[in-house]
Order: structure tokens, then sequence, then C-alpha cells
């Protein structure tokens, strides 16, 4: 009889910032003023004698290469063992976590760009050195309390990630936006929801319940336009889990191909909002008690199927994508938004110039850093556009990793879910968990989305463009079916 | 009786309806089907509302689509006092699993009475079971009119995963209904439509605010095991058992299907672990679709009895419209023609089969090949018929009703008609919950414009006696007749 090496180890560590911090995720800056619950990271290690895989999910909006490069450094340092390219780090996706990516003139994009005035708040560099090292203290700690133990799985649905795009009868797309006016043009929601969750469980030696990863494709986005600190719907999520099931339960958050998934609804709003009344929660709570639900539909199911020795192998690639071809005409528009946006920001700089005590104002900096990071985010376009002769692709790092008969397959985009459809209808694993915003997080629209435009399916949103994805989407299932190759005749 | 404050008096009866005459020929299918046995009883289910002297009359059937025969006779065996027989909606669930109730397929002849065919098929014809539905339905409408009470009721909605889109998009923008396996998933570029899973919930009350019926209202047609020759609700069958087990064994259940044309209860990705995970749960498909309504109606109905009103007011507007046909072009009409000629030639061919050999008949489902090209033919006949019809008349009929109770609003119509029409009418309508109903009549497919630039069975001019213009019309109708109720 074989000897079971299958050890997992996992643990958790606080990456709440101590001072005021840049917030990530909108167009303006914000500086926290508050932190309304502690932000998150949780780290899985699985390991056998051959191979290993450092699973690792943060509450932030995404992770910057600077991040996962600091960790990797560090991780290597505290323990010699690691492999630092087997480390994955995922986002939450919430938008009231510190900014990770530092600023950087050379690089187009808003968070490059700063604030745009003086700010008061943490530098993002500090704030990396900190967060770094919490992340190497869960790491370290829970490869330190690995232990032999099992694996199961098993999926089912929630009602989770909804699209925010919808199509007029021009065929042009929009994000958000429908209201009583803009309803008369409405033709259809523009894209799929992907409603599945795939869990997996962990159990140690004596089959108890240790901690799950849920892998659903919704990013906790739910409140994300506060200027607070904030794990979003996973604050509420946790909670209602180790609730259900056990105060020591660990909970590793996954989002699948979410790009154009949030949770906020189009319609049916005033609905949704009078059920709430009712039941006197808020919408973070209903969603935890929704993922909190589906769970319960899964897990009670599970300990029949734990696998104590699965086979196991974590591939780790770097694959070049071709960038999202612009044209001269997508620079000339950035061009013209650019110039438009700066005027409004020499604007609000004169204005403040000339008024220095608007800056007593609460916020008084959202204006002019909207219009600066804009301007930047245009910007970004014409940066690209000067690179692509050079460099026709881009790099993105994917894990593919095989664990009995799931496998969980990694990108560092904001990945449309037509592709992640594709993913898993062609991938030869029983649940195939996908896992986006593995890395630093921008749009990678579907074909049918770009025909439609809007935010997020546009020059300024997509350094990949449908083609890369496509790309991606290929190089995906080619990877996940070597893991299968000997089991496909 | 009629009640002249806006004082709810609401009234319910539950009928079997599964046949006792059988066997009988299962609607649903191209090929026919004979009945082989009754898998779980056949039931309609009445709900009257009324308040100020307005009605409604609502009934959920386990059936596949609502004949006008069926329908007319419903409602010509009605006499109550004051019971208004056009105020009846009558809905399908759209099992595959019940008895015929159209006494015409495609518009032609009817393949089981082929004599000269060399074969017959021994069925009850589908006129008795018309009959013997209709009288039976009619008594009991009677008897929830009858049974009318004062009462109260409440509404919710929540979530639950049902109705699956079934339409796919390959990578040339061509759209296929099912069929995604492991040679066509290489050409797959994205499911053509959205889904709906909201749930759509009205529970009725008695004066002592104890829980009597539901409305259940989902944007899934009740085709789990739809390819059964036995009679089967499906899955209303199991959630009515799941409903009653958790909230009483008395409770009326009353099924609506919403916006769905191009919506079932069929994965078309990720089937395998669906599969592994009933066998886990030790569930059947059915009883699976089953638990999910029940644990949905379990998340809304502790939190609506709060609001649980006894007197609202109700307003029931219903007409027959005239809706544009599908266009169709003298080359649909010939591809139609070309289409049916070569059907119509397999026909022959698997009649001449059963004359040769007479032995064939003695295996199960033996008439399958013959009435599947049988029904084929008459479906592309359809085409051409339509064709000439339209010259003269560019219409085609379509009874609606729009309901107000209180805040909220139920918005029928005949079709299976694509989710984007509805979802179009629910972001537009300002009710607080929109309960579209269809299948309230014989149910031909209205596709949505994008579907309809894919085609694919569902959305192709054999599919669409009215087309995307006319499911247009529909949903502006259906829009502009709702807000008249909110002025």
């Amino acid at each position: 009889m074989a000897t079971n090496t299958f050890k997992i180890g996992w643990a958790e560590s606080d990456i709440t910032p101590e001072k005021p911090v840049f917030v990530s995720g909108q167009f303006p800056a914000r500086v926290s003023e508050e932190i309304l619950d502690p932000l998150k990271t949780i780290a899985l290690v699985l390991k056998n004698e051959e191979e290993h895989a450092v699973m690792v999910c943060c509450d932030l909006v995404c992770i910057s290469n600077d991040l996962r490069d600091l960790v990797r450094q560090k991780a290597q340092a505290a323990v010699g063992e690691i492999d630092p390219s087997k480390i994955i780090l995922n986002a939450t996706h919430t938008h009231t976590a510190p900014e990770i990516r530092p600023p950087d003139p050379n690089k187009g994009g808003m968070a490059a760009a700063g604030a745009g005035v003086e700010l008061d708040a943490m530098p993002v560099i500090e704030y990396l050195e900190f967060a770094s090292t919490r992340i190497v203290e869960a790491i370290a700690a829970a490869w330190k309390s690995r232990a032999p133990g099992g694996i199961s799985y098993g999926s089912g649905f929630a009602v989770l990630g909804r699209n925010r795009r919808w199509v007029d009868r021009n065929g042009v797309a929009m994000m958000y936006g429908l209201n009583q006016e803009s309803a008369e043009r409405f033709q259809h929601i523009e894209g799929y929801e992907d409603h599945s969750v795939n869990l997996l469980a962990t159990y140690d030696a004596d089959n108890n319940l240790t901690g799950i990863i849920f892998n659903a494709p919704m990013t906790a986005q739910e409140t994300g336009g506060l200027f607070a600190i904030s794990a979003d719907i996973w604050c509420e999520a946790r909670k209602e889990l180790r609730q259900r099931f056990g105060e020591n339960l660990y909970i590793l958050t996954q989002v699948s191909a979410a790009g154009e998934l949030t949770p906020k609804r189009l319609y049916d709003t005033a609905t949704e909002a009078r059920m709430l009344e009712l039941k006197n929660r808020t919408a973070r709570e209903e969603f935890a008690h929704r993922i909190a639900n589906a769970i319960d539909d899964i897990l009670p199911y599970l300990p029949q199927a734990i696998d104590q020795n699965p086979s196991f192998t974590h591939l780790v690639n770097t694959v070049d994508l071709p960038v999202n071809a612009l044209s001269e005409a997508d620079v000339e528009e950035a061009k013209q938004e650019m110039a438009k946006l700066k005027k409004t920001y020499e604007a609000e700089l004169q204005r403040l110039e000339n008024n220095p005590s608007l800056k007593d104002g609460k916020r008084w900096y959202v204006p002019v850093s909207q219009a600066y990071r804009r301007m930047n985010w245009y910007r970004g376009v014409i940066l690209r556009y000067e690179q692509q002769k050079i460099h026709p692709t881009l790099p993105a790092e994917l894990h593919t990793i095989r664990l009995g008969d799931i496998v969980f397959a990694t990108n560092p985009f904001e990945y449309y879910v037509d592709f992640g459809v594709q993913i898993k209808l062609r991938s030869p694993a029983l649940q195939t968990f996908l896992v986006e915003l593995a890395g630093s997080g921008t749009y990678v629209p579907s074909k049918r989305s770009t025909q439609g435009g809007g935010y997020g399916s546009m020059p300024a949103s997509n350094p990949i463009g449908p083609e890369g994805g496509q790309v991606l989407a290929e190089k995906t299932i080619t990877l996940i079916r070597s893991l299968w190759e000997k089991d496909i005749k | 009786m009629t009640t002249q404050n806006n004082t709810l008096h609401i009234g319910w009866a539950e009928a079997d309806i599964t046949p006792e005459e059988l066997p009988v020929f299962i609607a649903g299918q191209f090929h026919a089907r004979i009945s082989e046995g009754i898998q779980n009883p056949l039931k309609a289910t009445a709900l009257v509302i009324e308040s100020a002297g307005e009605h409604v009359i609502f009934v959920g059937m386990d059936t596949v689509s609502i004949s006008e025969p069926l329908r007319d006779a419903i409602r010509a065996g009605l006499n109550e006092p004051g019971l208004d027989p056009q105020k009846v909606i009558i809905n399908a669930t759209h099992t595959h699993t019940a008895p015929l109730n159209r006494l015409k397929s495609h518009g032609a002849f009817r393949p089981w009475e082929d004599e000269e065919g060399g074969f017959k098929l021994d069925v009850v014809p589908a006129e008795r079971y018309i009959e013997f539905a209709a009288e039976r339905i009619a008594s009991a409408i009677s008897e929830a009119w009858k049974n009318r009470a004062p009462g109260g009721v409440a509404f919710g909605q929540d979530y639950a995963v049902i109705g699956r889109n079934r339409r796919w998009v390959d990578h040339d923008g061509i759209s296929i209904m099912y069929g995604l396996n492991e040679n066509t998933a290489a050409k797959f570029d994205h499911i053509e439509g959205y889904e709906d899973h909201s749930l759509n919930l009205l529970a009725t009350y008695d004066k002592d605010k104890n829980l009597t019926g539901v409305i259940v209202n989902v944007p899934s047609p009740s085709q789990e095991t739809e390819s059964l020759f036995e009679l089967s609700a499906d899955y209303w069958h199991e959630t009515r058992q799941e409903l009653r087990a958790r909230f009483g064994e008395k409770l009326y259940i009353l099924p609506q299907c919403s916006a769905a044309g191009d919506l079932t209860p069929h994965l078309i990705f990720e089937k395998a672990p669906h599969e592994r995970m009933l066998q886990l749960r030790g569930r059947t498909g059915r009883e699976e679709v089953a638990a999910r309504i029940a644990e949905c109606v379990e998340h809304i109905l502790p939190y609506i009895t709060s609001t649980i009103a006894s007197e609202l007011e109700l307003k029931h507007e219903f007409k027959t419209l005239q809706l544009p046909v599908n266009a169709l072009t003298k080359t649909d009409a010939e591809d139609a023609r070309k289409n049916r000629n070569d059907w119509q030639q397999k026909y022959e061919a698997e009649k001449q089969k059963l004359k040769d050999n007479p032995a064939l008949m003695d295996a199960p489902h033996w008439y399958v090949p013959v009435t599947q090209a049988f029904s084929r033919a008459g479906w592309y006949n359809g085409v051409i018929l339509r064709y000439e019809k339209q010259q003269a008349d560019p219409f085609t009929p379509a009874e609606v009703h729009i309901v107000r109770l209180g805040d909220i609003a139920f918005a029928t119509n005949p079709f299976e008609y694509y989710l984007d029409f509805g979802i179009q009418i629910k972001v537009k309508s300002p009710a607080l919950q929109t309960f579209i109903v269809q299948l309230a009549g014989n149910g031909t497919y209205v596709p949505s414009p994008r579907a309809a630039g894919g085609g694919g069975y569902g959305a192709v001019p054999a599919s669409n006696p009215v087309g995307p213009e006319g499911g247009k019309v529909l949903a502006e109708y259906t829009l502009n007749a709702i807000n008249e109720l909110w002025k």
C-alpha cells in the first residue's frame, strides 16, 4: 500500500493597513477614512513528496506584479523549501482595500498615475512592504502546519455575480445606467451569467473539516464606492460560514471568470431592496447567506468522497498573448479625450490654487484626481500603441493544477464569462476551478462585447483584447488537457 | 356574491387531469409517443381572486401548451353567476409528458389515421382528452369560485437556478440548440442569451393568516424528463411533494412559467459535475429542481407574512392582439418546400418499410421514425401554408391578459417567449414584481432578434409563426397595458 504523503496546511493573517491609505478600485482617488472590517489573507499549502502548491487569497482589488514579486522573494527567504513560482496569489477584488500598484510615470493607466495632487496617505510602497510581510507570515505558518489530510469537492449554484452590461436597440453596449429614461432603449443583457459554485473542502486525518476553497464568478464589490477599508461581501460571508460550519474554518475565495459580472443588479432593483428590508439584511449579508446556502447544499454530501491521496501536478507557465492591436484612430480618440480631461484637471488645480480653503472640505480631491486619473487612463492607450510596435505580445502567468479529477486554472485578468464557459466546456476535468485576478487584473473582453463597446470593452480598458482572450482560452485548455493526457484516449 | 369594497376573496381548487382513457398520444416531441403508463398524476390548479367586483382566475395545468379548443371547452363549461369565462387564464407548465390536446399538428392530417400507409396507431383521440380535461378543469374553477372567502395575499422574490439557456453560438455566429459535445465544443463561442433565475411568489392566506396556497412563477418549463413514454407532470410532481412536505399537505400550488422560450432545465455545460452531485445527494434531476424551488420559497415565505394584505385593488384587462406574423420570404417558402419534400420522401420510405415488413411493428416504439418523418414534413409544410396565408392576412391573434394586484402585475402571453423580451418587460415595468406568464395559450416560439440572427431550432421560420418583430410589438403592448394600470 502506497504511503499517504499528501499534506495540507492552512493559515490566515491580517492585512488591514494601520494608517490611512489610498483605496483602490475607482477612477477618483480615495483616502481611507475608517476601517469597517478587517482585510485578510488566507494561505493554503498542498504538498506531497513530489509537488506542492501555495494558494493565497487576498482581500485586495488585484495582485500587482510588485506585490507578487515581493511575496515570493520574502517567502523564499522565510521557507527555503518553497518554490516561489508555485505561490499563487489571487484577489477577491474588493474595491475597498489599499492600492497595491505603486505610481509609475512610465506606465499608463489610472493606478500608475497616483492622485495628481498631494494627499496624506501611506505611500503604496509602504503598504506593499507591510502586506507582503503579513502574507508571507501566513504562507510560512501554513507551510509549517501542513499535516496529512484529505480533500473532497462538489458543485452547486448560487445567484451572485450579475451581468452589468446591456445593449440598446442600436447595438451599443453600456455598463450600468439603466434607468427609466435609458430603459426605453434597452434591448437585452449583453452576455451570460454563470452561477455555478465550485467547492473544495479539506479535512484532517480524522476527516474533520478544516477549510474550503469557494470558487464562484463573483467579485466582492457590493459596497465598492466607500472611502473605507473593508473586505466587502467576504466580511459577512466569513462570519456566516464560520457560524454554520465552525469557528476555525479557513475560507479561501477565488473568483472564476467574471470580467463583466458584479454583485449589482441591473433590474428588479426595487424588488430586491424590498426583500432585503423584509429580511432585515444588508445586501452584503444577503450575499453571505446565498454563499452559505450554496455551501450548505454541497458540504454535507462530500465526506463520503474524501480523497487522502489525490494525484497532484502543478504547472507554471508564462504565455505570450497578443496585445489588443490599437489603431491610429484609437490613439487619436484617446488624445482627444486626454486633452479634454487635461483641461478639466488644470481647471480643478486652478480652482484649488485660487481658493485653498476648498482643501478643508471633505474629499476635496475627488474631482481633481478623477480628471487626472482618467486622463492617464487614456494616456495608457497612447503608450500601448507605441509599445505594440516593439512588443506585440504581453506575458501572462498561468498556473494549472490537477488535483485528483479537478483542475485549477489561473489567469491574471478580469476575464469575460464567455471565455470562462469555453474553458469549462472543453476542460476534461470533472470540475474546473477557474481563478481570475491571480495577477494585475485588466479586462479581457469577449468578442461580442467589443462590438458594443462601453467601459470594460474599449481600447482604454483592454491591453489584451478578444483575440488575446481567445489565445488565453486555447492555451488554458491545452494546459489542462496536458494533465489529462493519459486519461484521454 | 359580489364584493363591493377592496376586500380580497380568494378560492382554490385542484383537479386531477390524468387521463382515464388510455393510451393517449403524449405531446411535445416531433415523433409520436403512445403513453405506456402513468408515472405520476397530472394536475390543474385553479385560483380565484376577487376584489370590488373584479376578478381573475388563474389555472396552472400540467400540459405542454393550451390549445384553443381546450381553452374554449373549459370556458364553455363554466356557468357560475358572476364568473366571466373570459377572465380565466389557463397556462401550461410545459411538461412534455402529458396528453396531446391539439386537434391538428402543423396544419396537416394525422399519421395515425393513415390507413393507406398500412398502419394505424390505436390511441384515444385528442378530442376525448380535451373533453375530459375541460370538464375536470371547469369543475375545479367552479369549486374555487364557490370556495372563495375573505383572505389575504403577500408576495416576494428570490433566486433559484432552474431554467438554463439551451442555445449556443459558434465562432461563425451560427446558433445551435443543445448538441454540445467533444466534437462540437471546439466551435463553441458563447451561450447565446441570458438566464433569468428569479422566482416570483404570490402566497395566499385565509382570514386567520394561515397559508393556503402559492403561485410559483419561474422562467423554466417543466421538461427535465421530457422524452418519456409515460405520463408525468415532470418536476412539478416532485416540487408539489416537496412544497407540501415543507409547508403543509393542503397547500395549493399553481405553477407559472415566466418568459423562457430559450430556456429548459437541461445544462449544456458542466453536466458531469451536476450528475455527480445528483448521485452524491441521492436525488433525481427532478428532485433537485424540486429542492431548489422549495429552498427558494423557504427563503421568501417567512419574510412576507408581515406584509399580508387583505384589501387590494384588482384590475384585469384582456385583449386579443393582432400581432404581425413572421414575414416569410419566397426563399423561406422554397426552402421549406424542399425540406418538406425531403421529409415526405422519408415518410413514404418509412411507410414502405413497414408495409414490406409488418413484423417491424412488433418492436417497441416502432412508430417513432415514421411519425418523426411525418411530423417534420408537417412542420415545414406549416411554413408554406403560412407564406400563402400572410399574403392575405399578415396578422395572427394572441390573447393577452394584464392583471394588477396591488403593487404587482401579471402579464400573460400564449407563446414560448424568448427571455430577452421578458427582461425588457421586467426592466421597464412599473410593478414591484412582474409575473410574466408564458404558455397561456398554444405556445409557439417567439425568438429574440439575436436568436433569429443565429438561426437554429426555435429561431427559424418553421419554429416561428411570430418572429422578433411580433415579439417586440407584444412586449410594447404588454408594457403599455401595465403602465395603463399604474396610471
